[in-house]
């Protein structure tokens, strides 16, 4: 399947301008969304998951279009909202089983088999029995995960979904996620740049509600090979540096700053050239928006 | 610390809405019921007596106690839905300065919000005089302490109760639905309160059980003078003091619990869910998911719908508040079940049309209120619990997701309905009481509950979709609902098609179900659960699925919603209610005159205006009467045929009649032809019967004699009338017509101006440019008032004819000539020729079961005794049966020879309330004595003393009969009350006598204390209490002291003067008088003479000084 996006926007009524004229074309395969907080992800995500309108633009997946016929995208849709709640006195099983009925799992047997699989997946079988109430941060966010996947879904929407989980599970789910993506479109938001270099066929870079980059990682990187260069300096010259050099990034480590430039050509001045990497991707074209220096 | 806390929760309010809304919509209705005069002050009572401002700001307060819990109830909560805590916990903030100031800084809201009552009465009492809705001089002086010292005694410590109630509670609980419950349960000891205040006079749980005092403030003002009510506050003492400490002193209490148990970490943290399991060894890593087969077609809505309807199922009764919330009105009303009505200290059986009646009528508002919150927690689920973005983003189309909800209310209203029985069958049980009305049961919780609260369910969900805030639905919807309750309760306006989900009147009874109101109420229903549908179809339109949309947002969803399904649907579902809607008002307003409670007084004015120029006619009277009434009692319809013979009794010619024809359909003959009229009045029509004539006909009739009838002459009349009732009203009608319970006393038009009509109340007269009227006093010895009866009409020779459907009985005045069956049709024929009888005669006509005996008086007579009864009722049969036959052997050896031939005891249906003697034939109401459970033998016998007294109104009432003269009724009143204590005082076990005494007591002390004119002379009384639970009383302490024979012997002698007079002059109070003088020894004259013409200073004595027995109940 292929999920186009074409010019979309949305500025809600407070006056901010959530999407501005965003296009993007996704096929099966894992897609990776990275941004700053606020940067329209979430936007985005909500838009095309069916739970708010745009103001402009058109969302097609395949033939269908996203922004009127909600109720056939809503069927192809596995969703995981950023954060979520629950009903507290319903049973996860319970729940999850009643999530595969509205998700058109009609036989009963099959259903039951779905539901413990997921269960299982999710590594929450043992409590399947357990109210909802009753769930840690990450048990709910695992639970929320398993029902994201109920139903064959055609389009995953994953919105931060490793928040609260720890290192081992985080990995179970991206391994789960990475296997449904070979016959699925999965858009995942996240912070995290390594996830998107190491899961993602393609990712874009949104901020400030544009789309600043779309590509695959690895084509990303390379635009930057050969002209990323770093130093180690002290703390108090970073304004100096800043005025005459393109910072990407700054690291303090053991009282000493690390900084990342993009320069054309080797900038002498003590810097030596430096592998790029996706973060420099991401640092440098948020750079040209806001001012991304963490120090 | 706490000032800026304070100054924040200040600050905060000051910001929000709802703070304004509330104190507008205080202000607005405090505004508008005291400029419009709605506050139902009595007569020569002002508005704004500090009486009316006292009850209002009670009333008040129980509106205010929501306020108070959606105020309340989140300064605390909203920082832990807002997750606030995590800073909160690390600010320098201290416990004192964060609870004090969250609580004081809410609080003043709470008061200032009360202050808009105040602000809205001032304005109110100058604006209705300004703008001419009420007079001037309805309003009295605007004294301060009149409109401050109700607020400070029952506002503010009401206030102060509720608020610290609510917020010690979401401090505690840590969640809002504990609100919900504990107003409820305050709301229910309003309810006991009120219960009891109507039911069973316990003072004590009338004034302590209520927290909003209402009930307290009522009990304490009933009885008090126009005078008293104008200028006296009430006094902090007493009970009402004791209220007042016992709710504060809760509050208080629970103010400082929750202030000595507050803790900053326990309140945020709340309890904590450890993720034991994070430690667990993971599985296999796992695979891809195998593909399932999906069905998003066909059946997958109805399974869809099955499944949300369970989850949302699930949410509500796994919910312990639910419960908690269920246990406390199931409690409630187990006990009023089992408590039930009580007459004359006995309880009744515990009947199932009770238990319906009393639930549908004081009950439903604690529902409403379950299904109110219900419905905002179910529209709101989503949102609250976080679901919302899942579940939002799930295939299930809107419709689906909604009807699920709706679905899971009606099943919540479903279960709710069930209520009368769940707790009515237990109670029924464990009373020991078998004769549970299932089909009651069952019509009233599918007839009348279950429509009705599946019609506020969907009347709540629509407000909650277009509100789109879980309290401010609220808000709206108990508004609105209560301002529909408040209208039509103090009857300003009652139009039942505009009241929504309000349905006709109707009583349950074991003789007749809900009977003929079945079809009406249907309708209504049908009409209501359309109406419910459309204004969920337009609250579908604004029904936000995904993030939180602007208002304008929603709106033009809504308007691009607004098409294909959705407005065939609403044009479909519009069109059924506008259907329904005609037919309601073709019924109601076309064939039926609908009349506001305005144009009622305005027709009554217009015929006082128009005629009461006939006032003075002379009229003939009856002496003769023969007719045929066919009774259809399935069909409520009843047609007379009868022949009057007229005689003039008056010195002057009659050449002229004027007719009033009650609501029938008549004609009347003479000679065989049809007598033209003249209609003296037409009404303008009112003004929701817009497809009904412009002028409507009054029911008066000018009739101009064929030949003038002279004085002495007879005449003869026919008269053909027909009493139906087409289609259905706007509440209650045919009361009198029901299936199985018909009565009718035969429909014959009534003759002249009848001054009884005219309006009493004078600020209503004036109000319709009436002049005051004053009750008149006619004189003892007034020679018009002695030659006629108190209750018109004359001494006739009766032959009556009736006829009912096959398996009903009649029962009227008369001997039974003949019973028989004639076409399917049971007839039967009465005369009463010799003595005759003084009208009114009643016809009665049900299913009875009957007793039959007869009774062998000491004169050598046969009476034949008759008890016909409703087949279930016969628990107290054999106690009617011993005060027949005991009360005719004695009260025909004391007060001379029965004067009929037959005597009979029959049920009458619920709706007549009460005993009515007519000749040979005493009726006495099913929820009377027949229901009395007096299965505890130490109980007062009421059913034996109350048919005593009917039986005694054989002798006095039928056959002496009182003139229209002062005092006159003491005859048919006070005598026969004496009657039935003498019966008793025969009785071995003399408690009985001394509880009848008690009652009577009790009835004549309540009457002198709230008797503002002050109590008469005997001789000169006019007030009930005076005429029988005085009259009684003393001519009790009399025979006491001759003893009763001798007693019995005076009013033996006075029978005889007095029995079967055919013509003037009547008996009147002086008479009766007279002939006690004359029977007494001689050393009594001058205490008779006191007893009985001075004005009373105490309760009624015997001449030995002994006082009569004290008040006890």
């Amino acid at each position: 399947m292929q999920l186009t996006i074409r010019n979309l926007s949305k500025t809600y009524p407070n006056g901010v301008r959530a999407l501005h004229n965003v296009s993007l074309t996704l096929d099966n395969g894992m897609f990776g969304l990275l941004g700053p907080n606020g940067a329209g992800k979430s936007s985005l995500m909500r838009t095309i998951a069916t739970l708010q309108e745009a103001d402009g633009g058109s969302v097609f997946l395949d033939d269908i279009d996203v922004l009127q016929n909600k109720t056939r995208v809503r069927q192809l849709l596995g969703y995981l909202p950023q954060e979520f709640g629950v009903y507290p006195r319903i049973s996860a099983e319970q729940m999850l089983d009643h999530v595969a009925r509205l998700k058109g799992v009609d036989r009963a047997g099959e259903r039951k088999d779905l539901v413990d699989g997921l269960l299982n997946k999710v590594n929450l079988y043992k409590d399947k029995k357990k109210r909802l109430g009753t769930y840690s941060g990450g048990m709910k966010q695992r639970w929320g995960i398993a029902q994201a996947l109920i139903g064959s879904p055609k389009l995953i929407i994953v919105d931060e979904p490793t928040a609260g989980l720890d290192p081992a599970e985080r990995n179970r789910f991206y391994n789960l996620l990475s296997h449904l993506g070979e016959q699925t479109i999965v858009i995942l938001s996240t912070h995290i740049v390594e996830d998107v270099s190491t899961l993602c066929s393609r990712f874009a870079i949104i901020c400030l509600g544009e789309v600043l980059y779309s590509g695959q990682p690895d084509e990303a990187v390379a635009t930057l090979e050969g002209k990323v260069y770093s130093k180690r300096i002290p703390r108090d010259t970073i304004d100096q540096y800043r005025a005459v050099y393109p910072i990407i990034s700054t690291q303090l480590k053991a009282g000493e700053l690390h900084i990342r430039i993009l320069a054309g050509q080797a900038p002498g001045n003590g810097f030596v050239p430096s592998a790029p990497n996706l973060e420099d991707v991401y640092f440098s074209h948020i750079a040209t928006k806001m001012d991304v220096l963490t120090i | 610390m706490f000032s800026q806390i304070f100054l924040f929760e200040i600050r905060y309010r000051l910001r929000r809405p709802a703070f304004y809304v509330y104190f507008i919509l205080l202000f607005g209705f405090s505004l508008f019921i005291f400029a419009k005069g709605a506050i139902g002050a009595p007569e020569k009572v002002v508005l704004n007596s500090p009486a009316s401002l006292a009850e209002f700001l009670a009333a008040t307060s129980i509106f205010l106690m929501l306020v108070s819990s959606a105020i309340m109830g989140t300064p605390l909560y909203r920082d832990l839905e807002h997750n606030t805590k995590e800073y909160y916990l690390s600010y320098p903030i201290t416990k004192a300065g964060y609870f004090w100031g969250r609580y004081l800084g809410s609080f003043f809201f709470v008061l200032v919000i009360g202050l808009g009552i105040l602000l809205g009465i001032r304005l109110g009492s100058l604006l209705g005089p300004v703008f001419g809705w009420q007079p001037a001089g309805r309003y009295g002086a605007n004294r301060l302490l009149y409109y401050f010292y109700p607020y400070f005694t029952i506002t503010v410590p009401t206030l102060f109760f509720t608020s610290s109630l609510f917020f010690g509670l979401v401090a505690a609980f840590r969640n809002v639905k504990v609100i919900y419950s504990s107003g409820l349960f305050l709301l229910l000891g309003y309810i006991l309160a009120n219960f009891f205040l109507h039911n069973i006079n316990n003072q004590t749980i009338i004034f302590l059980a209520d927290p909003f005092l209402l009930n307290g403030v009522h009990s304490a003002q009933s009885g008090l003078s126009p005078q008293q009510l104008n200028h006296n506050i009430i006094p902090l003492t007493g009970l009402i003091l004791e209220n007042r400490i016992l709710w504060v002193s809760v509050g208080a209490i629970v103010l400082a619990i929750t202030w000595w148990r507050f803790s900053f970490e326990r309140f945020f943290s709340g309890r904590l869910t450890k993720d034991r399991r994070a430690t667990r060894p993971a599985p296999a890593l796992p695979a891809g998911l195998t593909p399932v087969h999906t069905q998003l077609q066909g059946s997958y809505y109805r399974r869809t719908l099955f499944s949300l309807t369970r989850i949302e199922l699930l949410n509500i009764i796994r919910d312990n508040y639910f419960w908690l919330i269920l246990t406390g009105g199931y409690i409630f009303l187990s006990f009023v079940f089992w408590n039930g009505p009580h007459h004359f200290g006995v309880k009744d059986f515990p009947r199932t049309v009770f238990f319906v009646d009393v639930f549908n009528d004081i009950f439903l508002v604690f529902v409403f209120l379950i299904i109110v919150f219900y419905t905002g927690e179910t529209v709101h689920r989503e949102k609250l619990t976080g679901f919302a973005f899942i579940n939002d983003a799930l295939p299930p189309p809107d419709w689906v997701l909604n009807s699920a909800k709706i679905v899971s209310l009606c099943c919540l209203a479903a279960f709710l309905s069930l209520t009368p029985a769940l707790i009515g069958l237990p109670v029924q049980l464990l009373r020991g009481y078998t004769a549970v009305n299932i089909p009651v049961y069952f019509a009233s919780t599918f007839v009348i509950t279950f429509p009705k609260l599946v019609a506020m369910v969907l009347f709540c969900y629509a407000i909650q979709l277009i509100v789109n805030n879980k309290f401010a639905a609220y808000g709206v919807a108990i508004t609105i609902y209560t301002a529909m309750l408040v209208v039509s309760e103090f009857n300003y306006f009652n139009y039942t098609p505009l009241l929504y989900s309000h349905i006709p009147f109707v009583w349950a009874s074991d003789m007749d179900g809900i009977g003929h109101m079945t079809r009406p109420i249907g309708w209504f229903q049908f009409y209501w659960t359309a109406a419910g549908l459309v204004l969920i179809v337009i609250g579908s339109l604004f029904f936000a699925r995904g993030v939180p949309r602007s208002l304008r947002e929603r709106l033009r969803l809504a308007s691009q919603r607004f098409h294909g399904p959705a407005r065939i649907g609403f044009g479909a579902l519009l069109a059924l209610f506008l259907i329904l809607g005609g037919y309601i008002y073709y019924n109601v307003s076309y064939l039926n005159e609908y009349l506001t409670p305005w144009e009622h007084n305005e027709r009554n004015a217009l015929v006082e205006k128009h005629l009461k120029q006939y006032a003075g006619m002379p009229l003939p009277r009856i002496t003769r009467l023969s007719m045929t009434v066919d009774l259809f009692p399935g069909e409520q319809r009843e047609e007379t045929h009868a022949t009057l013979t007229v005689m003039n009794k008056d010195h002057r010619p009659i050449d002229s009649l004027l007719i009033d024809g009650d609501g029938l359909d008549f004609d009347i003959s003479h000679n065989g032809a049809i007598l033209p009229y003249t209609c003296p009045l037409y009404f303008p029509a009112g003004k929701f019967n817009l497809f009904r004539p412009r002028k409507e006909p009054s029911d008066y009739r000018l009739y101009i004699l064929p030949v003038p009838l002279q004085p002495g002459d007879s005449m003869q009349f026919q008269v053909h009338s027909n009493l139906a009732f087409p289609g259905f009203r706007n509440s209650l009608y045919a009361a009198n017509a029901l299936h199985n319970g018909m009565f009718t006393t035969g429909n014959l038009p009534g003759a002249g101006y009848d001054e009884g009509d005219e309006i009493g109340n004078n600020d209503i007269r004036k109000d319709h440019g009436l002049p005051e009227k004053h009750a008149i006093d006619i004189p003892w010895d007034d020679s018009t008032g002695r030659n006629t009866l108190a209750a018109g009409g004359d001494l006739i020779s009766y032959d009556l004819t009736v006829s009912t459907s096959a398996g009903q009985w009649v029962q009227a005045s008369g001997r039974l000539e003949k019973e028989w069956m004639q076409n399917g049709r049971h007839y039967f024929h009465f005369i009463q020729d010799n003595p005759g009888l003084y009208p009114p005669a009643a016809i009665a006509t049900a299913r009875y079961a009957r007793w039959t005996d007869t009774v062998r008086l000491n004169d050598g007579r046969t009476i034949q005794v008759e008890i016909d009864y409703h087949p279930v009722h016969s628990a107290n049969l054999r106690r009617y049966q011993t005060a027949l036959k005991d009360g005719l052997r004695y009260f025909s050896r004391a007060f001379g020879p029965f004067p009929y031939d037959r005597l009979c005891l029959v049920e009458s249906s619920a709706y007549s309330r009460n005993e009515i003697s007519t000749p040979g034939v005493i009726f006495i109401s099913e929820p009377d004595g027949w229901v009395a459970d007096l299965r505890d033998r130490g109980d007062f016998d009421y059913p034996y003393y109350t048919a005593a007294v009917q039986l005694a109104h054989q002798w006095w009432g039928s056959t002496v009969i009182p003139n229209n003269t002062l005092g006159a009724p003491i005859i048919n009143s006070g005598v026969p009350h004496y009657a039935a204590l003498a019966l008793l005082a025969r009785r071995p076990d003399s408690t009985q006598v001394q509880r009848a005494l008690d009652f009577l007591n009790w009835d004549y002390t309540w009457g002198h204390r709230t008797d503002h004119d002050g109590e008469r002379p005997l001789i000169n009384a006019n007030k009930g209490y005076e005429l029988d639970a005085r009259a009684a009383l003393q001519l009790y302490a009399l025979g006491r002291s001759i003893g009763f024979d001798s007693l019995n012997t005076a009013l033996r002698a006075f029978r005889d003067q007095w029995a079967f007079r055919k013509g003037g002059p009547y008996a009147g109070a002086h008479d009766l008088f007279n002939t006690l003088d004359a029977h007494i020894p001689d050393s009594l004259h001058t205490w008779l003479a006191d007893a009985w013409q001075k004005t009373p200073t105490g309760p009624p004595t015997s001449p030995t000084t002994r006082p009569a027995p004290t008040a006890r109940r």
